[in-house]
């Protein structure tokens, strides 16, 4: 494929690109209509190619919400006047709109409608409801409301039947399989995949800091129009992906899954599922970051946006972070100026002011940026411990999870003594204090130390100081009084021990690391000068 | 590729890869208009519309369509273009139990009276819209339509006005 072709298969996949981010940026008084985990969700449906249950789930509350509608022959009340899609407004737009719906179709429960048709039933969660209403937006964006609605108006003017409504869901699948066609071209990634490969002479388990580094400063001065290798960062995150790829499809032959494959898909595709499955395994450490800042998370500011960026590069590679230690300190230190460069080219200023500009060199150094690793985690564990006493102040039996997980040593036995219990050795401090009849003593007791002992006192007593250094929105809010609150630190504080040794971890490695240049200060004036050459060769060289 | 290389690992990559290329955040500026954005426009009367859906509207002849359901679905009132052998400009239409009509001010020669009375009608509009054949769409906030009537001062220069003095449009209610 020649490179004009390629820039062509650029432009249909950056149409789908200005779809996703549409979506992610629409918002609904003031407020973003879809959280990040969502969007998330929506693109992960799009590209492995999971759509076809989600469309014919989404057929099912079209129904729904045209029987809740409270004018005839609409569907679109549900989706747009129902405020941000989350699963607390659907509850509520859905228990309003059914006092007033006449039809015997629909009924409801706390999680979710149930809609009964003459050939069998379906249900539909609140929980699910904002995905699919993303679901939607992405169709009537990508694909025009004229043509979607016009399936629609055939299924609902119709005998309604879980056949008809999965006759219509096919329809729709059929349409969004020709505009994916068409929209996510393969040859761009392939070509970047291969070039990888070539790199590295197909062994992937070879790749390592010096071989991406040697790589870059081939690859970015290359002429090859079709695929830009011209930023670190991007070059480092797709040899992430060629290994999670490789690894991947390792673990897909180990368990000889390729066999699963339906006969009619073609020869080499692979299940839908297991490449969601995949999505999800490689996103395991960054979906923390995103569950922080979505419902109901994020009525509890955990980390701020500047604390987030610093930790996406180290998240997002996940395990290969211990692998490519070097990488991810390179790429978040020399990110900044490279993107300066980038907006300075854009601008089209002269080459003067792009040496100017490569000269001030990054704001930070490795060892700068170890300390700000070591900053975030302690900023993170007095969020856990901050978690911990807004749960106790709620007299939430979260208190004890959270009280374990920081401390799974702890001595229980002052506390066990004074519930009366028998703790051995054996019987594990969470099979006992689970119980919600202990929890309830137990909240009382830890909110008055001299009953439970030196090690709960001590931690109790840094929960506190923790929480009253901290101002953040939602810690200082009246948590007893807001189940979603609760709810917030506590799973919060869980995912915030899960970011805490991710960190650790990194940092641990980067103490063992053996530098070529011997210590971080000449590794980094090294890599400075590799840097600052390179960025003459891409950008300064007339 | 060798056998340490699986074949399916290309396809994972391209998986990835575009996931990637989805999700990014990204500076860069995009003319896409998102379906609520449009909604917004057809049923919000605070709703300010931006440069790009401004822009889409004159230009992209899908998203005009799908602006044009949305408002048929949801009218109080429609009137339809004025008979192909209609000349000169309009300066009063009707339909579904509602009159528009320009109005000159007495009191200044470049402003005007828009009025919009319903005669047998309950419905209060709150958005009025004007399709221009292959041209913009124009939205006017109807904000005080009190006792089957509303007088909205404009001027003789305003796009809209000059869009309802001519025959070839559509004007829906809202």
């Amino acid at each position: 494929m020649g490179s004009e072709e390629l820039l062509l298969e650029s432009g249909k996949s950056s149409e789908l690109s200005a779809v996703l981010h549409t979506i992610s940026e629409s918002e609904i008084n003031g407020e973003p209509k879809f959280s990040p985990i969502v969007c998330r969700e929506l693109g992960k449906m799009v590209v492995c190619r999971t759509y076809a249950t989600p469309i014919m789930e989404l057929c099912h509350l079209i129904v729904c919400a045209h029987d809740l509608s409270p004018q005839k022959n609409r569907y679109e009340f549900l989706f747009w006047d129902s405020g941000a899609a989350h699963s607390s407004n659907f509850r509520h737009y859905c228990h309003s709109a059914l006092q007033n719906e006449n039809g015997d179709r629909l009924t409801i429960d706390t999680n979710g409608l149930q809609i009964q048709y003459s050939d069998g039933g379906f249900a539909i969660q609140f929980s699910r409801m904002p995905v699919l209403s993303a679901l939607m937006e992405f169709l009537l964006t990508a694909l025009g409301y004229c043509d979607i609605d016009d399936i629609f108006q055939t299924m609902l003017g119709g005998e309604l039947s879980r056949k008809s409504v999965s006759e219509a869901a096919n329809t729709l699948s059929r349409l969004v399989y020709a505009y994916l066609r068409e929209h996510l071209p393969t040859a761009q990634s392939q070509r970047k995949f291969r070039k990888i490969l070539a790199f590295c002479e197909d062994d992937v388990d070879a790749i390592d800091d010096s071989l991406i580094l040697n790589f870059w400063q081939e690859a970015s001065v290359d002429e090859d129009k079709g695929v830009d290798f011209k930023t670190f960062d991007s070059v480092l995150s797709t040899f992430i992906r060629a290994i999670q790829a490789v690894e991947s499809a390792r673990s897909l032959m180990a368990l000889n899954y390729a066999t699963t494959i339906g006969s009619e898909r073609e020869a080499g595709e692979i299940d839908p599922d297991f490449l969601s499955e995949t999505l999800d395994s490689v996103s395991e450490t960054i979906s923390p970051l995103l569950q922080l800042s979505s419902p109901p998370l994020d009525q509890v500011k955990f980390l701020n946006k500047q604390e987030s960026a610093h930790l996406e590069n180290l998240l997002g590679a996940g395990e290969l972070a211990l692998r490519l230690p070097l990488s991810i300190l390179r790429a978040n230190v020399f990110t900044k100026p490279q993107a300066k460069l980038t907006q300075a080219l854009r601008r089209q200023e002269k080459v003067h002011h792009l040496k100017e500009i490569i000269a001030q060199g990054p704001e930070e150094t490795y060892q700068d940026r170890q300390i700000t690793y070591q900053n975030l985690r302690n900023h993170i564990e007095r969020s856990i411990y901050a978690s911990l006493h807004a749960l106790a102040l709620a007299r939430s039996h979260e208190t004890i999870s959270v009280m374990l997980k920081l401390d799974p040593n702890i001595d229980f036995s002052p506390l066990s003594q004074h519930l009366g219990l028998e703790v051995t050795p054996d019987q594990g401090n969470v099979v006992q204090l689970h119980s919600r009849r202990v929890a309830d003593h137990f909240i009382e007791l830890v909110q008055k130390s001299e009953n439970v002992g030196q090690d709960i006192a001590q931690l109790m007593q840094n929960a506190q100081k923790a929480y009253s250094g901290l101002s953040r929105k939602g810690f200082k809010d009246e948590v007893s009084q807001s189940p979603d609150l609760v709810q917030a630190f506590s799973l919060g504080a869980a995912l915030l021990l899960d970011v805490a040794r991710d960190i650790e971890a990194f940092l641990e490695r980067l103490d063992q690391i053996r530098l070529a240049e011997g210590n971080w200060q000449k590794q980094f004036s090294h890599d400075l000068g590799v840097f600052c050459g390179q960025f003459d060769k891409i950008y300064a060289k007339g | 590729m060798t056998a340490a290389i699986p074949k399916h690992a290309e396809t994972i990559f391209h998986m990835l890869d575009h996931f990637d290329t989805l999700t990014q955040k990204t500076n860069m500026s995009h003319n896409k208009v998102g379906f609520s954005e449009l909604y917004a426009y057809a049923t919000q009367g605070d709703h300010v519309p931006t440069p790009v859906l401004k822009e889409a509207l004159s230009s992209n002849l899908n998203l005009r369509r799908d602006l044009t359901r949305l408002l048929h679905k949801q009218s109080i009132a429609t009137m339809m273009r004025a008979a192909a052998a209609s000349s000169g400009q309009i300066e009063r239409r009707e339909g579904d139990g509602f009159v528009i009509t320009l109005r000159p001010s007495q009191a200044d020669e470049n402003q005007i009276y828009l009025l919009i009375h319903s005669e047998d009608r309950d419905d209060s509009p709150s958005l009025l819209f004007v399709e221009e054949e292959n041209g913009p769409f124009h939205r006017l906030v109807i904000e005080d339509f009190y006792d089957g009537e509303a007088q909205i001062l404009l001027s003789v220069q305003d796009d809209i006005v000059k869009a309802l003095r001519k025959p070839k449009v559509d004007v829906i209610l809202r």
